[in-house]
């Protein structure tokens, strides 16, 4: 689907855009207090930045008052697609379409920002985001310390965790080893197509998609769990759409999967006599907004005895961007990821916190960032390694 | 392209980062929420301080170069905007200045939203006594003051004027003033009415002709420790209205709306009355009783109040509800289909003038019924806040926005029920610079003749806001 199309689906761009009544809902969380909702527009300021303006540019494109150029480019890839303004928009616009497709328009007239073809050329080249070849990959990747070659179950450990979050990686197959779960990793595992999608190159993403779930066949994979929601949502939400059928595996994410493993006490944890911790959930966009898992992350945090479970103001289908998306998608903007982690974790100042966990490499990444620029001492973890340090 | 001297030194005042004459931010500031089509401006400016829009307006006297103040943009009644005006965003002075306990009230900057300043008192338990736009929570305390919207809550808070003690305005030649008891230097904000003349109602409802609100202190009150939620079902608007005017009477309620056209299938009512109150365990109980006994004797139908407890308590304030419908889906059901254009009525009418009029409007409506069915539209509401004596009526009717022939139906339809509404005696109070103005302010004599007096005497070269007003 393109601008000015209909697709097959019957979704027409040009009726969609002229249903936005401009009523800026698209920016606000105001009903919590004086939180912006878009956080490009929180940094950027002008309309231009927001859902609201976009679909205002979108039209002029469509009714050829604009022509593509650099700064229109710029404007439509300023987002993170954190779905915040598709949450709250009053006329329930499909808004991560709308924009997607003019990302697809944008890359179709030649419109790719530098960053963002540095990153498909990394993946084209090499499979994986940061451009290291599959020799480094043998060395940097956690290993599996219960490779079962016959193992139905599959750990994508997605580029983020296996080569800059390997904590991550590494202490979520220590708790499915722990959990006696049979599972494999695959050894030459690529991006799952997810960055070059969000870029509008949905040629590109097919193909690292159609290599993937080739590789997972071979594999005998059934079930394939994710540590990075991105991934994940890539595999639930998007291929289908993008290739016209559903995954043919079964899919979850590494949270549903320890707090069914708790739940069924396949693993346990250790009790914490007088321990009082004070630990704020930082909900992904990508695994709540996005995939509408809330619960499973709190439910485990409940379960870890001494912790007290605290809510960040914006929380759950309110909860804000840390900006983690930013690093790759603005890089217009100045330290956008660093203000906008800075922004989320200020909303905890009046709390006495002791340790921040997030469910998402990248969120954690980038709320380590911004803890460092406040300069507070306040600890980021991935939900995995708490788990981990607290299991018997 | 040359950026103009004017452009440069405006630059020279806000900083590189709060300035733009790129043509993708000209045009996502060149639509607001009207139908109405607007001009392209030719600059984008967001001041981060009254300091620096003082600074703006001398320069912009100086080129002779009209600017258009833009909170959110999401007034509903006609854009202003014309090719080459600089728009002056004001959501940059965002902040909330200071919550005064003790002195019920609280100050912030111009650009804040409605939604965010409640949003934050209500943290400490307190809230507005005037709860901002009737529209949108995303429209800003600046504009809303500006516009005087009609706002929720206006049977006993009143109009948006009504919660407003003092302002700060920059006014179109640079100067910057206080008004009521924070216009003494050596005084805060506190009192509305204190060193002469009103000069804070001046600037209400004046749409930025005389000045660009920069803060505002506005009333505020602890956060009721009870409410109650009523919705009755009435065969006739003649039998409702009367409820209403014997429960404006008593006070018991902190608003009363009516809803007409659209009704849920469930109900055979031709109107439903949703009735909101609030106040302590005792008063709340009193007053309840009050409410149902009025309705019961009016010929009311007690019906489920769900709709109504939505309405008022969650945080979206949306109209779905009155019509028994989810969030969101009076907005976007029958417009899914296609997109529609809304040429919004508003207006103030007294008692019995507002049930004459309901009468008048039935029967145009029904008169017009092969010609607006014809060109497809519909009503999609006839609401009625009422205040504490009459009421504010919205009146919705839609039309095929990609139908140049229905559009243009749309537009003489809302021409015909403002002339129907200035002849039994109402008044507008959303203006703007569309067609309400052209259709309401120059029939005014004497009041019209005053407004352009002060226009010219506060912005001698029409910089601010030209058009606005018809003046």
């Amino acid at each position: 689907m393109t601008l000015n199309s209909i697709d097959k689906n019957g979704f027409d761009l040009k009726l969609e855009l002229a249903r936005c009544l401009r009523c800026g809902f698209c920016y606000d969380l105001s009903w919590l207090g004086q939180y912006s909702m878009c956080p490009v527009v929180d940094i950027c300021g002008f309309q231009s930045y927001g859902a609201k303006g976009k679909v205002i540019l979108s039209n002029a494109l469509i009714e050829h008052k604009l022509d593509w150029d650099k700064k229109i480019a710029e404007r439509l890839y300023a987002c993170v697609d954190c779905g915040s303004c598709e949450l709250n928009c009053a006329m329930a616009l499909p808004l991560k379409d709308i924009f997607h497709a003019m990302r697809v328009d944008a890359i179709k007239n030649g419109y790719s920002l530098g960053p963002h073809r540095v990153l498909s050329h990394n993946i084209k080249d090499t499979g994986n985001i940061y451009g290291i070849d599959s020799e480094d990959r043998a060395l940097i990747a956690p290993k599996n310390p219960a490779a079962d070659a016959q193992a139905k179950t599959i750990y994508f450990m997605g580029c983020v965790s296996t080569y800059l979050r390997r904590e991550i990686s590494s202490s979520t197959m220590n708790i499915l080893e722990k959990a006696g779960i049979s599972f494999n990793v695959l050894d030459e595992e690529i991006c799952c197509g997810y960055p070059l999608w969000q870029e509008g190159r949905e040629k590109e993403a097919k193909l690292v998609i159609r290599k993937n779930i080739e590789q997972l066949k071979k594999k005998g994979a059934k079930r394939l769990i994710f540590s990075c929601p991105s991934c994940y949502r890539m595999f639930k939400t998007i291929i289908p759409k993008l290739i016209g059928a559903d995954a043919p595996f079964s899919l979850v994410h590494t949270v549903e999967v320890f707090d069914e493993l708790l739940s069924k006490g396949k693993i346990s944890v250790k009790s914490k006599p007088g321990r009082q911790l004070k630990v704020a959930y930082h909900d992904p966009c990508e695994l709540g907004r996005q995939l509408g898992i809330y619960n499973a992350p709190r439910s485990i945090l409940q379960k870890i005895n001494g912790l007290q479970l605290i809510e960040f103001t914006r929380s759950r289908q309110w909860s804000f961007c840390c900006g983690g998306a930013g690093k790759f998608m603005m890089p217009n903007i100045k330290d956008f990821n660093e203000q906008i982690s800075m922004k989320r974790l200020k909303e905890l100042e009046n709390e006495r916190i002791d340790l921040v966990v997030s469910a998402c490499p990248s969120c954690k990444s980038n709320l380590i960032l911004g803890s460092e620029k406040l300069g507070s001492s306040i600890p980021v973890k991935d939900i995995s390694e708490l788990l981990y340090e607290n299991l018997f | 392209m040359a950026k103009s001297l004017f452009e440069k030194a405006v630059k020279g005042i806000v900083g590189e980062k709060n300035i733009s004459s790129e043509k993708v931010d000209r045009i996502a500031y060149s639509q607001s929420c009207t139908f109405e089509k607007a001009g392209l401006p030719a600059l984008i400016v967001r001041p981060q301080s009254s300091r620096e829009l003082s600074k703006i307006f001398r320069l912009a006297n100086l080129h002779k170069k009209p600017v258009w103040i833009w909170g959110r943009g999401t007034l509903f009644v006609g854009s202003g905007v014309r090719d080459g005006f600089t728009i002056i965003d004001m959501t940059a002075m965002n902040k909330l200045i200071k919550i005064d306990k003790d002195n019920l009230c609280v100050t912030c900057q111009a650009g804040m939203t409605w939604g965010a300043l409640n949003g934050e008192l209500k943290k400490h338990g307190w809230e507005l006594t005037v709860q901002g736009s009737g529209g949108l929570v995303s429209a800003t305390v600046g504009g809303t003051i500006a516009s005087n919207a009609v706002p929720h809550g206006l049977t006993k808070g009143g109009m948006t004027a009504e919660g407003v003690i003092n302002l700060e305005v920059v006014l179109p030649t640079g100067e910057t003033v206080r008004t009521g008891s924070a216009s003494n230097p050596a005084g805060r904000p506190f009192f509305r009415f204190g060193n002469g003349a009103d000069l804070t109602g001046l600037f209400i409802g004046s749409c930025g002709a005389f000045g660009a609100i920069t803060e505002a202190t506005l009333k505020i009150k602890r956060v009721a420790s009870k409410e109650a939620f009523f919705c009755f079902g009435y065969d006739s608007y003649k039998n409702a209205y009367d409820a209403v005017k014997k429960m404006q009477k008593t006070e018991c309620a902190r608003f009363i709306v009516a809803v007409q056209g659209d009704l849920p299938e469930e109900t055979e009512a031709q109107t439903l009355l949703h009735i909101i109150l609030d106040g302590t365990v005792d008063s709340v109980a009193e007053n309840s009783a009050i409410i149902e006994e009025i309705n019961k004797r009016s010929g009311g139908k007690a019906l489920d109040n769900t709709g109504t407890r939505n309405y008022w308590t969650s945080h979206d304030v949306m109209y779905s509800w009155l019509r028994w419908k989810d969030k969101f889906q009076y907005y976007r059901w029958r417009s899914s289909s296609r997109p529609y254009f809304c040429p919004e009525v508003t207006a103030v009418l007294p008692f019995p003038e507002l049930t004459n009029f309901t009468g008048a409007f039935w029967k145009y409506w029904n008169g017009i019924r092969d010609k607006r069915e014809k060109v497809g539209a519909f009503l999609k509401g006839f609401d009625i806040y009422f205040a504490r004596g009459g009421g504010s009526i919205w009146i919705d009717t839609l039309y095929p926005a990609d139908d140049k022939e229905a559009v243009d139906y749309g537009f003489r339809v809302q021409k015909k029920l403002f002339e129907m509404v200035l002849q039994y005696g109402g008044s507008v109070p959303l203006i703007g610079a569309g067609v309400q103005a052209r259709y309401t302010i120059p029939r005014l004599g004497a009041y019209y003749g005053l407004l352009k007096t002060l226009k010219k005497s506060l912005d001698p070269n029409r910089i601010l806001n030209p058009g606005v007003l018809a003046i």
